[in-house]
């Protein structure tokens, strides 16, 4: 008697093969395009090695493997992984059961993460507290507005506006909920506590049906004025090369912070706050030449760390606001 | 008194002995288990030695006297492994606890951790793509031979990982790896032509080598790691050094980017998660406009699966469907977590793809449930 093997198909290697990570693309997911093609007893090999892998191992990309197909059987898999699994395998596994079960006993998991040592653990949490919701999600994501690592704060103000609606009415560039942003994910503490304050207001404010025409927030791109857009050029300039190697546009600067758009000057300070962060060394004198006395607080913090021709620029623009 | 100190070489040594030490022949015996001692043994001494290279080995001492006794030092370890003793500064007042003295191990001068990388058959391949792209210097081919044995050490230890790929990174980063191609000169501007992708990694690659950019997996840095898992499936390190890679490469971003996305958005990317965030303060403040590129596939109907992707004639049927531009586009499709379906061939055409609606029949396969989508 000859022993017959079946072969598997090109899906199912293609779906095992993603398991090595070799790319970006299989470091992110499992090739869930093969999974999805899968049928019969290949599908219930691949839900059973799914299972599997989030019972044996830390890859996250199982539980998430799971998300997408919306694998009830695998409940109990997860339920025992958020015991014990840690780092981006946990926040996953406690989404999956969330997402497939309801279960708030997935939430404290997910907001201890927000503590964890890995930065990515960590991006993972605040992303993941965004997908579940609720005062509870939103309470714990607050703090995280002041993680020292910048993708944290990012992932963590991305999931409060979700969270709050103010997300929908993040629609014009540099005004608005754009602004409000820049400063809840500014390095600036100081920045960043005015605009959390900004922030609970207006989610109040949404939460009891005003609307953004009513918050005076715009509902669609505005276009900017010539000085602004002067300035723009200038702000978007490499240091070291081009016209403004040296300095940014003084004169437009100057010019928007004399004309009488109000959110177009909050907009040029955001962004000489945001260039200062990065360290341009241009950005002090830009903050000078826009006269808000609100760029002193941060540009002390940015002293506190600065030297050289950046420390000596930070002192002329502080002297020149004072 | 002498103390035994167990050391992970000796538990390294435990973990791959033979079944049964008064075994004959210990190869003949796992030979009869399935040939596996030779491999284990051989595995085993490679580990030890990656943790000899990435100093892994650090055991504590309990009574306060070091010992370098034969217990003590690590048999498989190469001659040139040191063990060093740090003694506490002072004697103990009586009746106190002693401070417990470190003993760690550390790799001699002469070990050489390109050897050791040398037996993951994918190291050749990055130490050739070092050598093309102007890397080679022993100090960098050390450090990536030594980065290599730290995310390939079985429980990888995550400080040293990314120590060693930061200092990597820094390196590439200094030379503009990260937004030129590996054979441009360092003066290359890709300034408007940056890609990011989400589903769609071949298109946005496509993309920006025949329009004048680069991408995370076409620039000189991405390109040196793309394709090389040196054996692993699945660890932490792996999962750091893509998200590093992707992190570094969005804050080089000027100008217009280029996003490529398939099928909508895909909650919990790497492209939701890092570089939408690693970019989001330039785009709010208008320093980077957004181009969305958006995919879907086309092609005969096959298959339908409720909820999950209607598959045409594979790769080749992916089809750009649409270009969105600025940020309101942009953000607008993230806020709503903006999905779309296929495009399903039709006699003469496709029907559109778009934002799922209600399911509705399928008017070729009746009783076929499909999102009918906004028509584009």
């Amino acid at each position: 008697m000859s022993e017959h093997t079946i072969e598997p198909s090109a899906a199912f290697r293609r779906f095992t093969d993603s398991f090595a990570v070799s790319s970006r693309e299989s470091a992110e997911d499992y090739d869930l395009e093969a999974l999805n093609q899968l049928e019969g007893h290949e599908r219930d090999q691949a839900e059973a090695l799914l299972i599997d892998t989030v019972r044996t191992t830390d890859d996250p990309r199982a539980p998430k493997a799971i998300r997408a197909l919306a694998l009830q059987s695998a409940v109990p898999a997860l339920r025992e992984a958020i015991d014990l699994r840690s780092g981006q395998a946990l926040v996953e596994s406690a989404l999956t059961l969330f997402v497939l079960s309801g279960d708030e006993a997935a939430l404290p998991p997910i907001t201890r993460m927000l503590r964890d040592d890995s930065v990515y653990t960590r991006v993972d949490a605040a992303h993941a507290l965004g997908q579940i919701g609720g005062s509870i999600a939103e309470l714990a994501l607050y703090p995280a507005i002041d993680d020292p690592d910048p993708l944290v704060r990012a992932n963590a103000v991305e999931s409060l506006l979700h969270l709050t609606g103010l997300a929908e009415w993040d629609v014009a560039t540099g005004r608005g909920i754009s602004l409000l942003g820049l400063g809840l994910r500014s390095s600036f503490a100081s920045v960043r506590q005015r605009a959390i304050v900004e922030l609970k207001q207006l989610a109040a404010a949404r939460r009891a049906g005003s609307t953004a025409e009513e918050l005076g927030l715009p509902t669609g791109e505005v276009e900017r004025s010539a000085a602004a857009a002067k300035a723009l050029r200038s702000l978007s300039s490499r240091a070291g090369s081009g016209p403004w190697a040296d300095g940014f546009d003084l004169e437009a600067i100057t010019e928007v912070a004399e004309g009488s758009d109000e959110a177009e000057r909050d907009w040029a300070l955001a962004t000489l706050l945001l260039l200062l962060e990065r360290g341009d060394v241009r950005a002090p004198g830009g903050l000078a030449a826009l006269g808000r006395s609100e760029a002193v607080a941060p540009l002390r913090e940015a002293a506190a760390t600065a030297d050289g021709q950046m420390a000596a620029a930070i002192a002329d623009a502080i002297t020149s606001l004072s | 008194m002498g103390i035994t100190v167990e050391t992970e070489v000796d538990r390294e040594r435990e973990l791959v002995a033979p079944a049964s030490p008064v075994a004959e022949s210990p190869v003949a015996e796992s030979e009869a288990r399935g040939g596996t001692y030779m491999a284990a043994a051989d595995r085993a001494a490679t580990e030890v030695i990656q943790r000899l290279a990435t100093g892994v080995i650090r055991r504590e001492l309990t009574d306060g006297a070091a010992s370098t006794d034969a217990a003590a030092t690590p048999a498989a370890a190469p001659p040139a492994a040191e063990l060093t003793t740090a003694q506490p500064t002072a004697a103990p007042a009586p009746n106190t606890v002693a401070p417990e003295p470190t003993v760690v191990v550390e790799p001699g001068a002469a070990l050489s951790a390109e050897s050791t990388a040398a037996r993951f058959a994918q190291w050749a391949t990055l130490k050739e793509r070092l050598v093309e792209r102007g890397y080679d210097s022993a100090a960098m081919v050390d450090l990536c031979a030594r980065y290599v044995l730290a995310i390939t050490a079985p429980a990888p230890a995550m400080d040293i990982v990314k120590n060693l790929l930061k200092e990597i990174t820094d390196q590439l980063q200094a030379s503009k790896a990260f937004d030129r191609h590996s054979g441009d000169s360092q003066d290359e501007d890709y300034t408007d032509g940056f890609n990011l992708w989400s589903g769609a990694k071949e298109q946005a690659t496509k993309y920006g080598d025949e329009n004048g950019g680069v991408a995370l997996e076409s620039s000189a840095a991405g390109s040196l790691f793309d394709g090389l898992n040196f054996d692993m499936k699945w660890n932490e390190a792996l999962s750091h050094q893509w998200n590093e890679l992707s992190r570094l490469y969005a804050e080089g971003i000027r100008g217009k980017v280029h996003i490529h996305q398939y099928r909508g958005v895909r909650t919990g990317s790497v492209f939701n998660k890092i570089e939408y965030p690693t970019i989001k303060d330039s785009i709010a403040a208008g320093l980077i406009e957004p181009v969305i590129h958006l995919y879907a596939n086309h092609g005969p109907l096959t298959n339908v699966v409720w909820n999950t992707p209607i598959y045409g004639a594979g790769e080749t049927s992916r089809k750009q469907e649409k270009i969105l531009v600025g940020k309101s586009a942009l953000d607008g499709m993230l806020a709503s977590q903006w999905e779309y379906g296929d495009a399903v061939e039709k006699s003469g055409g496709y029907w559109p793809s778009g934002k799922g609606g209600e399911p509705a029949d399928h008017t070729l396969s009746p009783g076929t449930k499909v999102r009918p989508g906004e028509a584009w």
